[in-house]
């Protein structure tokens, strides 16, 4: 009885609203939702009954009788624990939905109620003919509401859809005809026995009636063109009824159908997902982003019916369509049908973050778990399709974050307008929490992923550290940025969280949450959009190398082999070493400068973290040699580079790409004074590192310019950024007595004793270029003339000055005693298994190697001693200096120009540039616009085939059906 | 089997290819609806064919057919009514078809489907 009541009291409902529409619209719009509630608790009931939720629930069955007799005399519904969970998902975006729709567009209500039925019919039915029967019905309700919306182009929309179900219809019905002939049954399960060229034939049809259904790549053309002209809020009760439906059915048929190898499905699957997506990549419409991602969604269908099977494959689909279909509707409650151009333009990023994230199945979001074990189980069939899959859903994050980063609306306050969408967003926020505690393998912060020890805890002080270090200034942006220090604090505590992980999936899960929010931190900046969307690429392809190492790893971060080397890109692109620094240099530019000391001083740590572990859990670093050979260039090309640079954050984007290659040389070396040298040289970059970008953020807040041309002769405004600028310029330079040349120092000796000498060379001739670019830093800022606008600026900040003193004396403490942090690391990195060569001795405040020794205390007070001497002996020599002031300057008889002029930091090293003009000019960007170049090129070839004619779409869908009967005819004897 | 019989599956095929081909090749979107109403009309042809079995009669019990050798003397009833609920349908797709077509031919001002192709790539 209960059965009958949650599929049938909508279509009561439905008849009712039919009577009161006209008359009383808010009546009838009342009796809608209260139909719907009732459906939806009846539901409830039902998925109660059957233990819906509780272990192996998903296959408890119930059967609905509708009539008198036996099926195909009567109708005979069967309501499974996965159907009746899916069913209340149709409730509720039909709730969700039906204020937005019909509350706008009267007289919708009787045929969504009806819609509603005939989604929960088709889930539940159990024949041919059924089936049939809803699709047509839905098919119907489609072309109808689609009509009945308020935009522009939904008679075009309405047209086409009305003839792929015309199509649809006749394949069908063809597979039917079939079917009956053969098996003399109608049973959907029927065809599973079926043999010989009926099956190809029926299979053939079938899956072309499927894969239109559902909008999987290349059939998708007529559903892109759907999303993107359809009403928006009809797309949104569109999701979550009839859309889900559908694929929840064919989700059943894909497993019954006489094929004569189902892991055709993933290989179609995963062929789609990847070229389809290509295809997304160029898209600029919103809606039909939509589209492009509700194809991913089919494929991913297509790959799991292929692929996994039993329980799993029911629950990995609900999983998948339910929190999907959910996502996009309230995504979709949040446009506003009217706008035809960009339904969401009055959106902020904000509102649709959540469900956009739910979307691309970031951790933690709900999806991701259906994700993360179709991979598990995709990896141990065929790593390359695997790939193929990761590679897809990369593609399709991209879009769907352009889609999210070019929101620029305020935030939406007209409540009318958004409670649903809210109320949606709450469901997922919900079903987060519920899927992260159920997962299987679920989260956990107590293990030994990595080996407790002082390594690790070096790192927990860093990321801590550091990000609470760079909060304070960031509680306010500097000139034209908005504050970053919400989403600074979010990815700092996931950093943070990030070395006690207790397993690869809690490291990768806290992975991506720092990673996603420090993107979002990143968009604050005053122009955010091209630093934002390339950190986001890079972020996002570091992310999904990361996946496929944690996959192919069974759980673990990495595993000797290809998942190490995974890993060892992943970290590559994350410190933007060989090439990839053109997210560094772009983000860091265009960030909050707060976000890029953050960014650059704690967040590129994580990277240097990973490798570490996972190289020293994996025993072997593959191609060391070749690491450190890409650290080595990347350290000279980035200081040349930052030595040409004019802008202050790019200068220090550059100089931290380069420091960050000699942490990469240091542990390419696999060996003990390597790796001491590369954590060691990690620590330092992040003080001194932190204490330029943040120095870098307070003289942009005083002076709103980056530009070296507009600074100058800052020394006497900003007197205290000065000297810590100078303290850190000076250690990061490799100058004794401070700690930059004491970890420099190890990695020299380190290179030594392996034989690496062409290394060394390239590594200290680095050092010198490094040189150029700190002086130059100094004088451009610091030095120089004082521009008159520059007059009044005023010391900057104490947000981001108290921290940049904090930076500052550990940084002091550790060049005069480096002791404090060599006596535990150096133990600590000769335990790591695996690590050959010598192990640094100390002796009191020495630090010794077979090449030689270093005491820093030592040296440290003998230069202290030299300058002591030397200011004594000129303060007692009684020459009282002549107080002179900054502008005070003689230009041999000739009038001074304006103080810009003088201050000549612009081309400053144009000798350089122009003895080095032989060389081949390689610029990442031109490699990187080229990779992007070709992929656009290649996804407008698969782009190309949606012409928006209908009749182009039908053609697809015969060609398809033509190829693939052939295929499995030629595959069958 | 008969010539009948394939007379009828032959006439029912190439109905569905008529039908599938107008639907590619006309222009005119009442065209192209009237197209599908043939292919429709060969596949509910085919759903008939389906229940033949060679000499037997009509399944209407009446003198003719006594009720207790229906069974063996009647043609398979099973499609016959899963036709009739196909006819109906199909008209009223056929009839939404029109009244689509005819509204977007208004409202876009042509019935040529070359020209409803705002929403593309």
């Amino acid at each position: 009885m209960v059965t009958a009541l949650a599929v049938f009291l909508p279509l009561l409902g439905a008849f009712l609203t039919a009577w009161l529409t006209h008359r009383n619209e808010r009546l009838s719009l009342l009796i809608t939702r209260l139909f719907l509630l009732a459906g939806l608790a009846a539901i409830l009931v039902i998925a109660a009954r059957l233990g819906a939720v509780t272990d192996g629930g998903l296959e408890n069955t119930m059967i609905l009788r509708t009539g008198v007799m036996t099926p195909p005399l009567s109708i005979d519904l069967k309501v499974t624990g996965w159907s009746a969970l899916a069913a209340v998902v149709v409730y509720v975006g039909a709730l969700l939905g039906v204020g937005r729709f019909s509350g706008r567009i009267p007289g919708t209500q009787p045929l969504l109620l009806t819609l509603v039925t005939t989604s929960l019919g088709l889930m539940f039915a159990t024949d041919f003919f059924n089936s049939f029967v809803f699709i047509e019905i839905g098919s119907i309700i489609t072309i109808g509401l689609t009509a009945a919306g308020r935009c522009r182009r939904r008679w075009e929309v309405a047209l086409k859809t009305a003839m792929i179900s015309g199509l649809v219809t006749i394949l069908y019905l063809l597979a039917v005809v079939i079917v009956y002939r053969t098996t003399g049954e109608l049973r959907l399960t029927a065809i599973s026995t079926m043999t010989g060229f009926p099956a190809i034939l029926v299979s053939g049809l079938l899956l072309t009636v499927i894969m239109t259904e559902i909008k999987a790549f290349p059939l998708s053309g007529w559903g892109l063109d759907f999303y993107q002209g359809v009403d928006k809020n009809f797309a949104a009760v569109y999701s979550s009824t009839w859309s889900l439906a559908v694929l929840l059915w064919s989700a059943r048929m894909l497993t019954v159908l006489p094929l004569p190898d189902p892991g055709v499905l993933a290989r179609i699957g995963a062929g789609g997902l990847v070229l389809g997506q290509l295809a997304g990549l160029r898209q600029r419409d919103p809606g039909r982003m939509m589209g492009y991602s509700t194809s991913a969604y089919a494929s991913i269908l297509l790959i799991l019916a292929g692929t996994v099977h039993g329980a799993d494959y029911l629950s990995l689909t609900l999983l998948f369509f339910t929190f999907a279909s959910l996502s996009k509707t309230t995504v979709f409650l949040m446009a506003d049908p009217e706008e035809e151009d960009d339904p969401w333009k009055k959106v902020s990023g904000y509102v649709l973050l959540l469900p956009l994230l739910c979307i691309t199945g970031i951790p933690p979001f709900p999806v991701f778990w259906a994700k993360i074990r179709m991979l598990t189980v995709l990896a141990d069939i065929s790593p390359l399709l695997m790939g193929a899959v990761i590679l897809g859903l990369f593609f399709e994050s991209v879009y769907i974050y352009r889609l999210w980063s070019s929101r620029t609306g305020p935030w939406q306050k007209k409540r009318k307008y958004f409670d649903a969408a809210f109320m949606g967003a709450a469901l997922l926020a919900a079903g987060t929490v519920w899927t992260a505690a159920g997962a299987e393998q679920g989260l956990s912060l107590s293990g030994e992923l990595f080996r407790a020890g002082f390594v690790r805890d070096l790192f927990l002080a860093i990321f801590a550290g550091g990000t609470l270090l760079s909060l304070p200034g960031a509680f306010r942006g500097g000139p034209g940025e908005k504050s970053p220090a919400v989403w600074m604090l979010v990815s700092g505590v996931a950093l943070t969280l990030l070395p006690l992980s207790g397993n690869g999936l809690t490291f990768y899960v806290l992975w991506e949450i720092s990673a996603f929010a420090a993107v979002i931190g990143v968009s604050k900046g005053a122009r955010p959009s091209e630093g934002t969307f390339w950190f986001a690429v890079f972020a996002g392809a570091a992310g999904y190398l990361l996946l496929a190492s944690l996959v192919l790893s069974d759980g673990a971060v990495s595993s000797p082999g290809i998942p190490m080397l995974l890993v060892a890109a992943a970290a590559l692109l994350k410190m933007g070493q060989g090439g990839a620094h053109l997210w560094n240099v772009r983000a860091y530019s265009t960030a909050p400068s707060t976000m890029a000391a953050f960014l650059s001083g704690t967040s590129s740590k994580a990277a240097v973290f990973l490798l570490v572990f996972s190289a020293s859990a994996a025993a072997i670093l593959p191609l060391g040699t070749s690491l450190a050979w890409i650290g080595a260039l990347t350290a000279l090309g980035m200081a040349a580079m930052a030595s040409l640079e004019s802008d202050y954050k790019k200068v220090l984007a550059y100089a931290s790409v380069s420091q960050l290659g000699y942490v990469i040389m240091g542990i390419g070396l696999t060996s003990v004074l390597g790796w001491t040298a590369a954590i060691y040289h990690t620590f330092n970059h992040f003080l001194f590192k932190s204490i330029l970008f943040l120095g870098a953020a307070g003289v942009i807040a005083r002076t709103g310019t980056s530009d070296y041309d507009s600074l100058g002769g800052l020394v006497k405004r900003m007197p205290l950024t000065f000297t810590f600028t100078l303290i850190s310029v000076i250690a990061f330079a490799g100058v004794p007595p401070l700690s930059g040349f004491g970890s420099k120092w190890l990695l020299y000796n380190a290179l030594v004793e392996q034989g690496m000498l062409p290394l060394a060379l390239v590594a200290m001739f680095a050092s010198v270029v490094a040189f150029l670019y700190a002086f130059r830093l100094l004088y451009a800022v610091f030095l120089g003339q004082l521009a008159p606008r520059h007059y009044e600026v005023k010391e900057a900040p104490l947000a981001v000055l108290a921290p940049q003193g904090v930076f500052t004396a550990v940084l002091m403490a550790l060049s005069f005693r480096p002791t404090l942090l060599l006596d535990r690391l150096v133990p600590a990195v000769a335990s790591i298994a695996g690590l050959g060569g010598e192990i640094p001795v100390i002796e009191g405040t020495a630090l010794s190697t077979s090449l030689g020794y270093w005491d820093a205390w030592s040296v440290g007070m003998m230069v202290m001693g030299v300058f002591g001497f030397a200011f004594v002996f000129y303060w007692i020599s009684g020459r009282r200096p002549i107080h002179v002031g900054q502008l005070d300057i003689g230009f041999a008889g000739e009038l001074p120009p304006s103080p810009e002029e003088v201050h000549y930091a612009g081309d400053f090293f144009r000798p350089f540039r122009r003895a080095l003009a032989f060389l081949p000019e390689i610029h990442a960007s031109k490699v990187f616009g080229g990779i992007v170049k070709t992929a656009d090129l290649a996804g407008d070839v698969f782009r190309s085939l949606f012409t928006g004619d209908a009749r182009t779409y039908l053609l697809h869908s015969l060609i398809i059906l033509t190829v693939m009967i052939l295929w499995m005819k030629g595959g069958t004897p | 089997m008969n010539v009948f019989y394939w007379t009828v599956a032959g006439t029912a095929s190439g109905l569905i290819i008529v039908g599938l081909w107008g639907v590619l090749t006309r222009k005119n979107i009442l065209r192209i609806g009237l197209a599908f109403t043939i292919a429709d009309t060969g596949v509910n042809l085919l759903l008939v064919w389906s229940g033949y079995l060679p000499g037997r009669t009509t399944p209407i019990l009446n003198g003719d057919v006594p009720a207790a050798e229906a069974v063996s003397a009647v043609v398979d009833p099973l499609p016959q009514a899963l036709v009739l609920t196909s006819i109906v349908i199909g008209v009223a797709v056929a009839a939404l078809f029109v009244v689509v077509a005819v509204l977007a031919s208004r409202r876009l001002g042509t019935a040529d489907i070359r020209r409803m192709k705002e929403l593309k790539w």
